[in-house]
């Protein structure tokens, strides 16, 4: 089912989500676009341009268009894997412990509205890692993510540090999205991909879509394609990669990194974390709150007393590598889709693509 | 049941193994436990450590703790009747049939031995199935040495040795590196090698092994690394592409040789 709508009916459809969810969109604020839980659908940044550069990031007013931004500078793991969740709290009584752990069920579900493509593509890894290629499935994303309503966008215009196009992001599957929504010249299209996305639609005055507008979504993806600069060469990474682990630019790059962490926490598919201790005074309770991580951190790979990547460069070969190669041998697919907020928020303008194809194309 | 639920057991006895190490009989009951395999010992306000189960039976578990970190030093109060918390067991498991048929060659050091204790156990109890079972064993000093009474059995059933770094008056045994036993040792290059010890250690035996015609592909080495969540998603225990606590922690020498003997990796 493919439908054609103006903005009123968009207005009227995020109304209805709301009804429902908890609905989080884009907003601007603080000079960033940021997904945040948002039940104003007046909040969403319509008409602004984002530029992004190696280091820099700024936000321009209307070029005509709604939905010309391209995307959040947070990631959607932020609200179903959040920086700090409490796993269980634990009270002691009589020598024995009592856990309790927090039932998401009773809460309102989530709703995504405007998720590009990089973000779904990176939600669908987060899902491998978690839930599919995991023995012991994470109830607690699993939750989140099962009660989720999806609305994605076909982003029309990219940003300088965007290289999706040369990830594994598919710009026609749909990655689960309950409706997907393009902007045509007048108007936008939306593809119901599934009976929730239906049912939410149900009763709205729609227009069924001509093949016209069809054509017009076909050819705003094309566009959208060729606009992206930069290309990231996949052809045999991971053994290209695993062949330069000992290269000496990796010291090189470790020079500029600052071991900050920045690109980890923005990155939509870095998922590692802790697990810390919180205690009442007198010992009788305790919280265990899992929190982000980042292999940057310095003692991150410390056993015992040694620590395994004790220079910033090993830890920036790490990252790289996990992203790029290790994760193709853990869960058949690379960890990085591209959307280059790595590269906007790296204070040392360290530019993994660039990095990546120097690297492995080494002698 | 969420991941990272953990259940109760019953300490049901402390023995003090030296000075900073001690061990545990665990009452619980974990869901087909194998030699090799790990669980997460839970600390009140002080968080989890992987402990290897150095030997289980009909809801009996063995656990050897060194006393070292803000977790362990927390069961250096243990004892018997106490409620003791965690989960697992996690890992994967000793590949003893890998061996059946051949010389199978156990190689500890230090904490080590509790790693390899119930799979030397079960060989013991499978003797038959091997050509020969050989142990040896590399402790620091003779207050280091862990499970006196258990060596005095194992050397009435196999060739099973022991060297200490540093010798005192009280030690009739061999003085050296644990390199240095096996060099003593007739190794049949058709052994199949199950090895614990520190990463130096590691990697000097395995040369020695290779001097001696043992195929790569034959050792197996159980690795410690960071394990905070024990089920493949937090990160910390990675080796080049792999998680020690969800691929390991055994891992066959030649599948992880590549990342093993990098430096950072």
């Amino acid at each position: 089912m493919v439908f054609k709508c103006d903005i009123t009916t968009l207005r009227q459809i995020y109304k209805r989500l709301k009804e429902v969810y908890e609905v989080i969109s884009p907003v601007y604020d603080n000079g960033v676009i940021q997904y945040r839980k948002n039940p104003d659908f007046d909040a969403i940044p319509f008409g602004k341009a984002q530029m992004e550069y190696a280091g820099s990031y700024f936000v321009s007013d209307n070029i005509g268009k709604y939905f010309s931004y391209v995307r959040p500078y947070n990631t959607l793991k932020n609200f179903l894997r959040p920086a700090e969740e409490v796993l269980y709290r634990v009270y002691i009584k009589d020598g024995k412990l009592y856990f309790e752990s927090e039932n998401k069920h009773t809460k309102k579900p989530m709703a995504f509205f405007d998720v590009r493509k990089c973000d779904l593509k990176a939600l669908s890894i987060l899902d491998e890692v978690f839930i599919n290629k995991n023995n012991y499935p994470d109830e607690y994303y699993k939750e989140l993510r099962e009660n989720l309503f999806i609305v994605a966008v076909n982003c029309s215009e990219v940003s300088d540090v965007c290289f999706c196009s040369s990830m594994n992001v598919n710009f026609n599957n749909d990655y689960g999205s309950d409706i997907v929504l393009t902007e045509l010249k007048k108007g936008f299209l939306l593809e119901v991909k599934t009976d929730k996305g239906k049912r939410l639609l149900e009763g709205l005055s729609l227009k069924e879509a001509d093949e016209d507008d069809l054509k017009e979504k076909n050819e705003i993806l094309t566009q959208t394609y060729t606009k992206i600069k930069k290309s990231l060469n996949k052809e045999n990474l991971k053994e290209e990669l695993y062949k330069k682990i000992n290269h000496p630019y990796w010291e090189e790059i470790g020079n500029r990194c600052l071991g900050c962490t920045s690109c980890t926490q923005v990155c939509p598919t870095c998922f590692c974390f802790d697990i810390i201790e919180k205690n009442s005074l007198d010992g009788s309770y305790s919280e265990r709150v899992r929190i982000y991580d980042s292999c940057f951190n310095p003692n991150f790979a410390t056993v015992h007393k040694f620590n395994l990547r004790d220079k910033i460069f090993f830890r920036y070969r790490h990252w790289l590598l996990h992203k790029m190669a290790y994760w193709q041998d853990q869960f058949d697919d690379i960890g990085c889709v591209g959307c280059g907020r790595c590269i906007t928020w790296c204070p040392a303008k360290i530019d993994i693509e660039i990095e990546t194809n120097k690297v492995r194309d080494f002698a | 049941m969420k991941p990272y639920d953990l259940i109760e057991g019953k300490i049901l006895k402390v023995y003090q193994e030296n000075y900073n190490t001690i061990t545990v009989i665990v009452e619980v009951n974990l869901k087909d436990p194998r030699p090799g395999q790990f669980v997460m010992f839970y600390a009140i306000g002080r968080g989890e450590a992987p402990i290897t189960i150095a030997d289980y039976k009909d809801g009996f578990m063995v656990n050897t703790i060194r006393i070292v970190g803000d977790v362990t030093g927390y069961f250096d109060k243990a004892k018997e009747g106490d409620s003791i918390y965690l989960r697992g067991p996690y890992g994967n498991l000793w590949p003893i049939d890998k061996a059946f048929g051949k010389n199978l060659f156990i190689v500890s050091g230090g904490l080590g031995l509790a790693a390899t204790r119930w799979i030397l156990e079960e060989a013991l109890k499978q003797k038959h199935r091997f050509k020969n079972v050989i142990s040896l064993y590399g402790a620091k000093s003779y207050d280091d040495i862990l499970y006196r009474e258990k060596i005095e059995e194992w050397e009435k059933e196999i060739d099973f040795k022991t060297i200490l770094n540093t010798g005192n008056e009280r030690w009739k045994g061999k003085v050296g590196l644990i390199t240095d036993l096996i060099n003593d040792t007739d190794i049949d290059s058709n052994s199949v090698v199950f090895m614990c010890g520190p990463d130096p250690m590691v990697n000097a035996v395995i040369e020695i092994l290779e001097s001696k015609g043992v195929k790569k592909e034959n050792i197996y080495i159980s690795l410690e690394r960071h394990m905070k969540c024990a089920v493949g998603t937090c990160g910390h225990c990675m080796i080049g592409p792999y998680f020690v606590c969800k691929n390991g922690p055994v891992f066959n020498y030649k599948e992880i040789e590549y990342f093993y003997t990098k430096k950072g990796v």
